[in-house]
């Protein structure tokens, strides 16, 4: 099996391929005007600048949306508590500090 | 079949009876058959004694202190708890009650209803999930990093560096032969070589409680360039 950066490199060829052929002309539209030159020279800066705002974007809204669990902490102090009483009662010595 | 806690331990004198007390409510009642193999790498808070009272409280067989004379690393813990473990299944979890063992009877359920080799918990997906205790920096870097391990290693696990696991036992004593980072890394490492090698993985919701009180959560400059060195060497050669 290929390793996960042979994977990424033969993708980066094929996209290396794609954008070579996009600027020799060689798949072009019929009529390529300005705006398609301007768009087919810069297309790997667009596609860099869409991924990292992408990419951005997902990691905000997974730290907006973080699961706090404030409960969990409640029960296992009170856990603790019940745990400790136990214990004692059961012969389990605990030293001075805890 | 017969589950191994394999816990490695560290100056948990005051962790290790609560976590005992847990395990052996949570799990007897769910009818779990159970043993403890502490492996404690010569902590002078006492934690070797605590552990003896519990071996008298809980019977021997069911707590089994396996010492080690200093720190000597968490791979290595991990096959010391092996060797003297008796059962077909393994749990491996954190001894600082940050994880619950009211979880390990979701894990067995669901490692039983979908035959998987591993069931690992996560913080991050499924109902019930959630950290207590991160602040928005913790929460910023643990979402980037994951972000990216994503994106680089497409593990099929959401929770990469968790350390909340149940594993067949054969199935654990082979990665844990094969695999060689440390820390955060090892961890990922694990799933990742064990998605390799075939094993199915499942994944169980668990809540994390951060244990705060002893000192900052420690993740600094110096644990993140170790997690990128170790993600983009896991990156070229998985």
């Amino acid at each position: 099996a290929l390793t996960k950066l042979h994977q990424w490199l033969l993708a980066g060829l094929a996209l290396l391929t794609a954008w070579l052929l996009m600027l020799s002309g060689a798949v072009a539209p019929a009529n390529p005007g300005l705006v398609w030159r301007h768009a087919a020279a810069f297309l790997p800066v667009y596609c860099a600048l869409a991924l990292g705002l992408a990419s951005l974007i997902t990691v905000v809204y997974r730290v907006l949306t973080f699961v706090d669990c404030p409960q969990a902490h409640a029960e296992l102090v009170k856990e603790i508590e019940t745990a400790k009483a136990d214990l004692a009662k059961r012969g389990f010595t605990f030293t001075a500090a805890s | 079949a017969m589950y191994s806690i394999i816990l490695p331990t560290y100056n948990e004198r005051d962790n290790l009876p609560l976590l005992v007390w847990m395990i052996d409510k949570y799990l007897g009642a769910a009818n779990i058959q159970y043993e403890i193999v502490i492996v404690d790498d010569g902590s002078p808070d006492g934690t070797q004694e605590a552990a003896k009272q519990l071996a008298k409280i809980y019977s021997e067989d069911r707590i089994v202190l396996r010492p080690r004379p200093r720190k000597l690393g968490l791979g290595t813990a991990y096959l010391h708890g092996l060797k003297h473990a008796k059962g077909d299944h393994v749990i491996l979890m954190d001894a600082d009650l940050s994880h619950h063992p009211k979880f390990i009877p979701q894990m067995v359920a669901k490692m039983r209803s979908g035959s998987f080799d591993i069931v690992t918990g996560s913080r991050y997906e499924g109902e019930g999930c959630g950290v207590y205790g991160w602040d928005l920096r913790r929460k910023v870097i643990s979402r980037g990093a994951n972000f990216l391990a994503q994106l680089l290693l497409r593990p099929g696990v959401s929770d990469l560096t968790g350390s909340f696991r149940l594993y067949k036992r054969e199935v654990l004593q082979r990665l844990v032969d094969s695999c060689t980072s440390k820390g955060y890394v090892f961890q990922m490492e694990m799933m990742v070589r064990a998605r390799h090698l075939g094993y199915s993985i499942g994944e169980v919701p668990i809540t994390f409680v951060d244990r705060m009180f002893y000192g900052d959560s420690k993740l600094g400059g110096s644990e993140i360039v170790q997690y990128l060195k170790g993600l983009l060497t896991l990156f070229a050669t998985t």
